[in-house]
């Protein structure tokens, strides 16, 4: 089961099967946690709703805090765990555009996924400008190529680029996470619209 | 109130006494392995004369013993917990020696991951890696 | 008490933990010290010149010959199907996909038997497996496979294999190394890039 050093002796067919229920128990929490709603997902934008900061936030430095442990303990091998490459140009490109593609569609790729999957007609159409999307890319990468490569600074890590160690990252981004959370309620206070907050 | 903040501290408190057992285990590497890349690890019996500090010689190959007044520990034993302590025990350089390099350059590797100052590879030659030979080329091959 | 405050404060406590935690694990050994030791015991680490001139001669890919000398000495003469990484360039990254894999078996060398060994037990107390080392090194190879002479009135069957297989690996070894540097260099290339396609994943 990748990166978990306990699980790596496991047959082939069975780290698939793990993969596949976590991938359910993903979307379901996705589902649960109001995701599938555009509505809520909008008003990060607007400052409404704050729940997508909130949830990713919380996900992202749970994953931080546990990984690290399980390394710590040797249950993990922190190795095996794919950074991703920065590519400069490409991020802040990329960005823009996912963005603007998130705020006029109301959705992301995951959550468009899984309000689909409840049957709703616009992430269905959601869906099907994003594959047009990927599909554009793809065929147009050559004359892009040079934009795509641009400023490639490798697979590097923020602790790293910091010079502290993965530890003391990890807690300054969980004082920071606590900290954008209440900020983020505050917000949530200021911008409120009952006659939206109500209905999801 | 005071129950709920009690579960958190227990929770956090479970943690560091895991996480101390973990560190003060002496039977785990716990060394950055970059370590044991970067350190100068080799002293040639040449040079043993020329040694102003103390040092033990470890014999690692209990039937071949070279050096008089050397401590001798059998390399499959290196972490048996009274070898252990000998090794530490040692005041100034530790020398591994035996009369295959390969073993002493093993088991510097293992007792520089477990964290022993000063020990080093005491080789036979001045220069172990040092190739002896000169490729001769033939000047006559020709790409077919 | 609010749900979220007990969550933050749970995970600022566990983020203080981590803070106070000494270095990275995820790069010190992975094997405990005596399972090291009891690998490190074992000769089966070892493979000997005769038995890489063999692989050298059946061209096996089963094999990767992995040389641990510098840059210029690996140029001026190397194994035929053998890759360079400098020892002290072991650890970067983007030799990992080379040395932690099972798929073939890594044979370390260097000129001598110390780097050759320390290497070995760097790679396999990080845990990777399929790693051996040619025992001797460099100067084993260049005394046996490239100068030894049968000097004898009868030869036995055993003998004349092996010396077949001596003198094969010899042929290989001085054409390969004696190419110009740009052939050679052109020849390395293209291994590497074979090995990559092979290699896939992720990147």
């Amino acid at each position: 089961m990748g990166p978990i050093t306990i699980l790596n002796d496991l047959p082939e067919w069975m780290n698939l099967g793990i993969g596949f229920f976590i991938g359910i128990g993903f979307g379901f929490a996705l589902e649960q946690a109001g995701f599938s709603s555009s509505r809520k997902l909008a008003g990060m934008f607007y400052g409404y709703d704050t729940t997508v900061l909130k949830v990713f936030f919380t996900a992202a430095i749970v994953a931080l805090a546990g990984s690290q442990l399980l390394s710590y303990f040797g249950l993990l091998d922190l190795n095996l765990v794919y950074v991703n490459p920065y590519y400069v140009t490409a991020t802040l490109v990329g960005g823009v555009i996912m963005g603007a593609g998130f705020i006029m569609g109301g959705f992301c790729p995951g959550t468009g996924i899984s309000a689909m999957s409840i049957g709703k007609i616009d992430a269905l159409f959601f869906l099907v400008g994003g594959l047009s999307g990927a599909f554009l890319f793809a065929e147009t990468y050559p004359m892009i190529q040079t934009l795509a490569g641009a400023n490639y600074k490798g697979p590097v890590r923020v602790d790293e680029w910091l010079g502290v160690s993965p530890g003391v990252f990890t807690f300054l981004l969980i004082a920071a996470a606590i900290a954008m959370f209440w900020l983020a309620e505050l917000a949530e206070k200021k911008y409120a619209r009952n006659d939206i907050t109500t209905e999801i | 109130m005071k129950r709920n903040i009690l579960w958190i501290l227990g929770a956090l408190l479970v943690l560091v006494v895991l996480v101390l057992v973990r560190t003060f285990n002496t039977n785990l590497f716990k060394r950055n392995v970059s370590e044991a890349l970067t350190t100068e690890m080799t002293i040639s019996v040449q040079e043993l004369s020329e040694l102003k500090e103390n040092y033990s010689i470890v014999e690692l190959d209990a039937e071949n013993q070279r050096f008089p007044n050397s401590v001798v520990i059998p390399f499959d034993k290196l972490l048996d917990k009274d070898n252990k302590e000998k090794l530490a025990s040692i005041d100034g350089k530790t020398l591994l020696y035996s009369g295959d390099i390969a073993t002493s350059s093993k088991a510097w590797v293992i007792l520089n991951q477990l964290e022993f100052e000063a020990v080093y590879i005491l080789s036979d030659e001045a220069n172990p890696e040092e190739l002896k030979y000169k490729f001769q080329p033939d000047t006559r091959i020709r790409l077919e | 008490m609010n749900a979220r405050i007990k969550i933050s404060l749970l995970l600022a406590g566990v983020g203080l933990i981590l803070a106070f935690l000494p270095f990275n694990a995820a790069k010190s050994f992975q094997l405990k010290p005596t399972e090291l030791l009891d690998v490190s015991s074992n000769s089966d680490m070892y493979f000997s010149v005769d038995e890489v001139a063999r692989f050298v001669n059946n061209e096996d890919t089963t094999i990767q010959l992995i040389d641990l000398r510098s840059a210029s000495e690996f140029m001026e003469s190397n194994i035929p199907g053998s890759i360079n990484i400098p020892f002290n360039d072991l650890l970067n990254p983007s030799w990992e996909g080379y040395l932690n894999q099972d798929k073939v078996r890594n044979v370390y060398y260097a000129n001598g038997d110390e780097t050759a060994n320390m290497a070995w037990t760097i790679v396999s107390g990080l845990g990777y497996s399929n790693s051996f080392v040619m025992k001797g090194g460099m100067n084993e190879w260049y005394k046996t496979v490239m100068l030894s002479k049968f000097e004898g009135e009868r030869i036995t069957p055993r003998e004349n294999a092996l010396f077949e297989n001596r003198y094969k690996a010899r042929r290989t070894f001085t054409q390969i190394n004696s190419l110009p540097d740009s052939l050679k260099m052109q020849y390395l290339e293209a291994k590497r890039l074979e090995e990559s396609q092979l290699d896939g994943g992720c990147e």
